[in-house]
C-alpha cells in the first residue's frame, strides 16, 4: 500500500491540497479548515522531500496522467530542478500557513473563514501543479487556479485599497494569462503538440519561424507580468502592501518564484538561449533586469509605507533572478536558483517581521515607527538581519547569491554587468539604512497606541525557524549551491 | 499569394479583436467596461485556436459511419477549458467591482485615484 | 483555399463580428455595452459552428453569452448611465495595442492557411485521437474522449477553476459584507407566473439530456451544469429568494460546489487504488472500454454538479449584494 502510494507522489503533490480544499469548503468549519491547512502544508513539504529522495538517485520521474503515454496524455515530470522549486515553495507555504493562524489583518465576512483557507490551498495546488507539469496547456490551467485564488487572497486585506490592488492585479494577470495562452496556441500551431519535451524536439527539428518567435515574445510578456519583471511590475507593490500579512508572506515566497521557474523552463527547454532563433532573448531579459535592479531600490528609498518598501525591494531582487536567467548559461541558471531560494527565505522572514510590527503598532507608515526597536526588539532585529541579507553582506545568504551571480556574469564574459549588480546592492543598503535609522534612532512623530501583547507561538515560531534557515544557509552555502548546480545540469543537459 | 487573403482573413479579424480588446482594457475608466474588454481580448485568442482546428471539408469531430474527414478536436477541448476559465475570471472580477462600489461609491477608476490618499487607521 | 459556401458564411460572420466589436468599443452606455457583448458572443458562437467546433459553440452560448451577461447585469447600476464610457484611447494604449497587433500580423504570414489539412496541427497528436479513440474509449464524440479521458486532468483543473471562482466570490460577497434585502421576485408579473413553471421542468429535462448525451453529440457536464443552474436560477427569480432558500439552503449550495470536485477527484483516487495511474479509468471495470465509459460518466456528473451549484452560488452571492435593487 505504502510502496504503491510512493509511485503516485508526483500527482499527490497537487491533488492532496486540491481535494483538501474541497473538503474544507464542504465542512465549512473554521477550526477544521485551519487544522487541515497546517496538516496539508506538512504533507506537501514531506511529499516534496520524498520526491527529492526518489529523483536524486533515479534521475527523472515521468508520470503519465490517465495512463495515456506522453505526448498524447498529460505528463508530470520531476527532475532535480522541479524538486528544488517544490521544496522552496512548500517550505515557504508551511511557514506562512503557521503564521496565518495568528492575528490576521483580514477583512473576512461571517462564514468566509473556511473558504479563505480553501483558497489558500487552491493557490498552493495551482502553483505546485505549474511546477510539476510537463504540458504547456496544463501550465495555463493551473496558472489560472493559482491566480484566481491569489486575487481573492489579496482582496481579503482590511484596507479597502486591497480591493483595488486585487482588481488591478486581476486585469493585468488575466491579460498575462491570455498572452501565455496565445503563445501556447502559436507553439501548437507550429508543432502540433503540447508536451514540453516533444515541443522542444519538434522545434529543433522543424526550425524556428515567425510563429515561434512571436510565441516566445508573448510568452515572455505574459510570464513577465506574472513574475513582476520591471516594466510589467505595476501590480506587485500595491498587491503586497494591502494583502493580509500572512498572504504577503506566502506570495513573496511562492507566486512570483513559480512564474520565474516557468520562464526558466520555457526559455531554456524550448528555445535555448543560444541565438538559434536569431532573437536576442538574453539582451531583452538583461535590459529589463538592469532597469529593475537600479530603479526599484530608488523607489523603495522614497517609499513611506514599510510593507510597500519591501515590496519594491522584491521587484529589485526578482530582477537579479531574471538577470541570471538571461545569461543563458548553466552557471546562470544555477545562480538564478540560488537566489530564488535565498530571496524566498529572506523575504519571508522580513515580511513576517513587518507583519508582527504592524500588528503591534497599528501602522505601516515608516515615519510613525520611530524608535520602536526599543519596544519590539525581536521583530526589529529580524528586520535588520533580513535587510542585511537583501544587501548581500558576507555571512548572509544574500552574499552567496551575489557571489554566484557575479561569477556567472564574469564567466559569460559580461563582466561589466557586475557594475549594476553592485550599484543595486548599494541602493539596497541605502533603504535598509534608512529603516534602521528610523527604527532605532529617530523619535516617533506621533505617539503610537502600541499594544504590548506578547508574541503568540504561531507568530514567533515560524519566524524563528525561517530565521534559523537564513542564518544556516548564510554560513553553509554548499547545500544550496550544490543542488542548484545539479538542477541547472538537469535543465541544460550537461554538467555545466 | 492569392490564397493568403481568404486563408489568413480569420487570423486578421482575430488580431483586430485582440487589439480592440486590449485598447478597452488599457484605456477604460469604467471597471465594468474593462471586464467587457477583457472578454473580447480573450475571445480573439479563442477564435485563433478554433481557426487552426478547421480542416477543409471536414466535419464536426463526432465519429459516424461514412465520414472520414474531421476537424481537429484538440483545439476545441483547449478552448472549452479556456472559455470556462474566462468566465471564472469575469465572475471574480465583477465580485471585486461590487465590493469596490460599496467601498468607494463608484466604479470609475480615475475618480477613485483622484481622491486624496488617506491613511486609514489600522486598529490591531 | 476554401471556395465553398462555408468560407463565404465564415467571412460574412467575421464582418458582422468586427462590426459588433467596433460598436462595443464605441458604446457609451453600460447597459448597451452588455447587450452588445451578448450579440458579439452569439456571433462568435455561430463562427464556432461554421468551423465545426460544436461543443465550443455550445459552451460559448451557455457561458459566454448566458452566464457572463447575467453577471454583468447584476453589477451595473443606474447611476453609471450618466457618464460617457468611450474616450479616445491615449497615445500609450494606442501604441502598445497597435504594436502588439502589428507583431501578430507579421507572424500570420508563416501561419497555416485556413483549412489546410497538411500542417502539423492536423498530422501529429490528433491522428491518434481521431483514429483510435473509437476503439480505445468507444464513444463517438471525440471532443468528449479527449476532454474527459486523454486530457481528463486538464478538465479536473477546469472544474477546480470553476470551484475556485465560486469560493472566491463567496469570500468577497460573504454574508457579513452584504446588505440583506430580498425583493418579491418576479412573481408579480402574471405572464412569467403562468409561463415559467411550465418551462422550467423542460429546462431541467434538457439539462439531463445534454448531460448524458454528451458521449454521442455535443454537450456534457459543463453545458448541462450551466443549463441546470439557469433553470434553478429562473425558479429563484420567479418565486422569491426566501422560498428558494426553503428549497435548498445556501449551505448546501456551497457543499454541492465542493461535492462535484470531490466526485471528480475521487474517481482518480479510485483508479489509483485499482492499480492504474491517476484518472486512468480503464481499471475501473472488467474491460478497459467499460472502465472508460464508467469513468467518463462519473466525472461528467462531477462536472455537472460543480458547475450547476457554482452558478447557483454566484447568483445567490451577486443577488444578495443587492446591486440592482437599491
Amino acid at each position: 500500500m505504502i510502496s504503491s502510494a510512493l509511485k503516485h507522489l508526483p500527482v499527490l503533490q497537487v491533488v492532496v491540497p486540491l481535494l483538501v480544499a474541497a473538503l474544507c469548503v464542504l465542512a465549512g468549519s473554521r477550526f477544521l479548515a485551519r487544522t487541515a491547512l497546517i496538516l496539508t502544508a506538512l504533507v506537501m513539504l514531506s511529499i516534496s522531500l520524498m520526491l527529492a529522495g526518489q529523483v536524486y538517485p533515479d534521475g527523472v520521474i515521468s508520470y503519465a496522467l490517465g495512463g495515456w503515454p506522453p505526448p498524447w496524455g498529460i505528463e508530470y515530470r520531476i527532475d532535480m530542478l522541479t524538486v528544488f522549486v517544490l521544496i522552496t515553495i512548500n517550505l515557504v507555504n508551511l511557514a506562512a500557513a503557521v503564521f496565518a493562524l495568528g492575528r490576521n489583518d483580514d477583512n473576512l465576512g461571517r462564514g468566509a473563514h473556511a473558504a479563505f483557507y480553501a483558497a489558500w490551498l487552491l493557490c498552493m495546488a495551482g502553483l505546485n501543479g505549474m511546477v510539476v507539469t510537463n504540458d504547456a496547456f496544463n501550465v495555463f490551467v493551473f496558472l489560472e487556479i493559482s491566480s484566481l485564488a491569489t486575487y481573492v487572497l489579496i482582496g481579503c486585506g482590511r484596507d479597502p485599497r486591497a480591493l483595488l490592488a486585487s482588481y488591478r492585479y486581476l486585469v493585468m494577470g488575466a491579460v498575462g494569462a491570455t498572452f501565455i495562452l496565445l503563445s501556447i496556441g502559436l507553439l501548437y500551431m507550429h508543432t502540433g503538440t503540447l508536451n514540453l519535451t516533444d515541443l522542444a524536439q519538434r522545434i529543433d527539428a522543424r526550425g524556428a519561424n515567425r510563429t515561434v518567435i512571436m510565441a516566445l515574445a508573448f510568452l515572455i510578456i505574459g510570464l513577465g507580468i506574472k513574475c513582476a519583471m520591471m516594466p510589467l511590475h505595476d501590480w506587485l507593490p500595491n498587491a503586497y502592501s494591502f494583502a493580509p500579512n500572512s498572504v504577503t508572506v506566502l506570495l513573496s515566497g511562492t507566486a512570483t518564484k513559480v512564474a520565474l521557474y516557468v520562464l526558466l523552463r520555457f526559455v531554456h527547454d524550448l528555445f535555448g538561449v543560444d541565438h538559434a532563433l536569431s532573437v536576442p532573448v538574453d539582451i531583452v531579459l538583461v535590459a529589463c533586469a538592469i532597469s529593475g535592479m537600479l530603479v526599484a531600490p530608488l523607489i523603495a528609498l522614497r517609499e513611506s509605507n514599510l510593507k510597500r518598501m519591501f515590496a519594491w525591494s522584491s521587484v529589485a531582487q526578482i530582477s537579479y533572478i531574471i538577470l541570471a536567467i538571461g545569461l543563458g548559461t548553466g552557471a546562470g541558471v544555477a545562480a538564478a536558483l540560488v537566489h530564488l531560494f535565498n530571496h524566498s527565505i529572506i523575504k519571508v522572514a522580513v515580511f513576517m517581521a513587518v507583519g508582527i510590527l504592524i500588528a503591534r503598532t497599528g501602522t505601516a507608515r515608516i515615519r510613525h515607527l520611530g524608535s520602536v526597536a526599543h519596544t519590539h526588539r525581536f521583530a526589529c532585529y529580524t528586520l535588520l538581519f533580513g535587510g542585511l541579507g537583501l544587501i548581500g553582506l558576507p555571512g548572509t545568504p544574500g552574499f552567496v547569491s551575489k557571489w554566484v551571480l557575479v561569477s556567472a556574469v564574469v564567466e559569460r564574459g559580461w563582466w561589466w554587468l557586475a557594475i549594476p549588480v553592485l550599484a543595486g546592492s548599494l541602493a539596497s543598503a541605502a533603504y535598509v539604512w534608512r529603516i534602521v535609522e528610523i527604527l532605532w534612532a529617530k523619535p516617533a512623530d506621533i505617539p503610537l497606541q502600541q499594544t504590548r501583547s506578547p508574541l503568540a507561538f504561531v507568530e514567533w515560531f515560524p519566524l524563528v525557524v525561517v530565521m534559523g534557515l537564513v542564518l544556516w544557509f548564510g554560513l553553509h552555502a554548499s547545500l544550496v549551491t550544490g543542488w542548484a548546480g545539479l538542477a541547472a545540469a538537469a535543465l541544460t543537459g550537461n554538467g555545466s | 499569394m492569392t490564397d493568403a487573403i481568404p486563408g489568413l482573413f480569420n487570423y486578421w479579424v482575430a488580431i483586430g479583436l485582440f487589439v480592440c480588446g486590449l485598447v478597452m482594457i488599457l484605456d477604460s475608466r469604467n471597471m465594468i467596461r474593462k471586464m467587457v474588454g477583457l472578454n473580447m481580448f480573450q475571445s480573439a485568442v479563442f477564435l485563433l485556436f478554433i481557426t487552426m482546428g478547421k480542416v477543409e471539408n471536414g466535419h464536426a469531430p463526432i465519429l459516424a459511419d461514412g465520414i472520414s474527414r474531421f476537424s481537429n478536436p484538440l483545439p476545441h477541448v483547449l478552448i472549452l477549458t479556456a472559455i470556462v476559465v474566462g468566465v471564472a475570471t469575469t465572475a471574480v472580477g465583477l465580485a471585486l467591482v461590487v465590493r469596490i462600489r460599496r467601498a468607494y461609491g463608484t466604479v470609475d477608476e480615475d475618480e477613485i485615484f483622484d481622491r486624496p490618499e488617506v491613511e486609514p487607521e489600522i486598529v490591531p | 483555399m476554401i471556395t465553398t459556401i462555408n468560407a463565404l458564411v465564415d467571412m460574412g460572420l467575421l464582418v458582422v463580428l468586427s462590426v459588433s466589436a467596433l460598436m462595443l468599443v464605441r458604446c457609451n452606455s453600460p447597459l448597451n455595452t452588455i447587450i452588445l457583448n451578448a450579440l458579439y458572443s452569439f456571433t462568435i458562437c455561430s463562427l464556432f459552428v461554421i468551423m465545426d467546433a460544436v461543443d465550443v459553440a455550445f459552451t460559448e452560448a451557455a457561458v459566454g453569452a448566458g452566464i457572463s451577461t447575467v453577471l454583468f447585469l447584476c453589477v451595473i447600476h443606474p447611476d453609471d448611465e450618466s457618464g460617457r464610457l468611450f474616450v479616445w484611447p491615449g497615445p500609450l494604449a494606442t501604441v502598445v495595442a497597435l504594436a502588439t497587433g502589428l507583431l501578430l500580423v507579421f507572424g500570420t504570414f508563416d501561419m497555416p492557411l485556413y483549412g489546410d489539412p497538411q500542417v502539423p496541427v492536423h498530422t501529429h497528436l490528433v491522428t491518434r485521437f481521431l483514429e483510435d479513440s473509437g476503439t480505445e474509449i468507444g464513444i463517438p464524440n471525440v471532443v468528449t474522449s479527449v476532454l474527459a479521458s486523454y486530457r481528463g486532468y486538464d478538465t479536473l483543473g477546469e472544474v477546480v477553476v470553476v470551484f475556485t471562482a465560486g469560493t472566491s466570490v463567496l469570500i468577497l460577497l460573504a454574508a457579513g459584507h452584504a446588505r440583506q434585502d430580498s425583493g418579491d421576485g418576479l412573481i408579480s408579473n402574471s405572464i412569467l407566473r403562468v409561463v415559467m413553471p411550465r418551462i422550467i421542468p423542460l429546462v431541467i429535462l434538457f439539462a439531463l439530456y445534454v448531460q448524458f448525451h454528451g458521449d454521442y453529440g455535443p454537450g456534457g457536464g459543463f453545458q448541462a451544469g450551466v443549463i441546470l443552474g439557469a433553470g434553478l436560477i429562473t425558479l429563484a427569480l420567479l418565486t422569491d429568494s426566501r422560498i428558494m432558500q426553503g428549497v435548498i439552503s445556501e449551505r448546501w449550495i456551497i457543499r454541492g460546489m465542493a461535492g462535484g470536485v470531490l466526485v471528480y477527484g475521487l474517481v482518480g483516487v479510485a483508479s489509483m487504488l485499482g492499480g492504474g495511474k491517476y484518472l486512468d479509468y480503464s481499471v475501473l471495470a472488467q474491460s478497459s472500454t467499460d472502465g472508460q465509459h464508467l469513468g467518463i460518466l462519473l466525472i461528467e456528473i462531477g462536472v455537472g454538479i460543480t458547475v450547476a451549484f457554482t452558478m447557483l452560488s454566484l447568483f445567490v452571492s451577486f443577488n444578495r449584494s443587492g446591486q440592482t435593487g437599491d
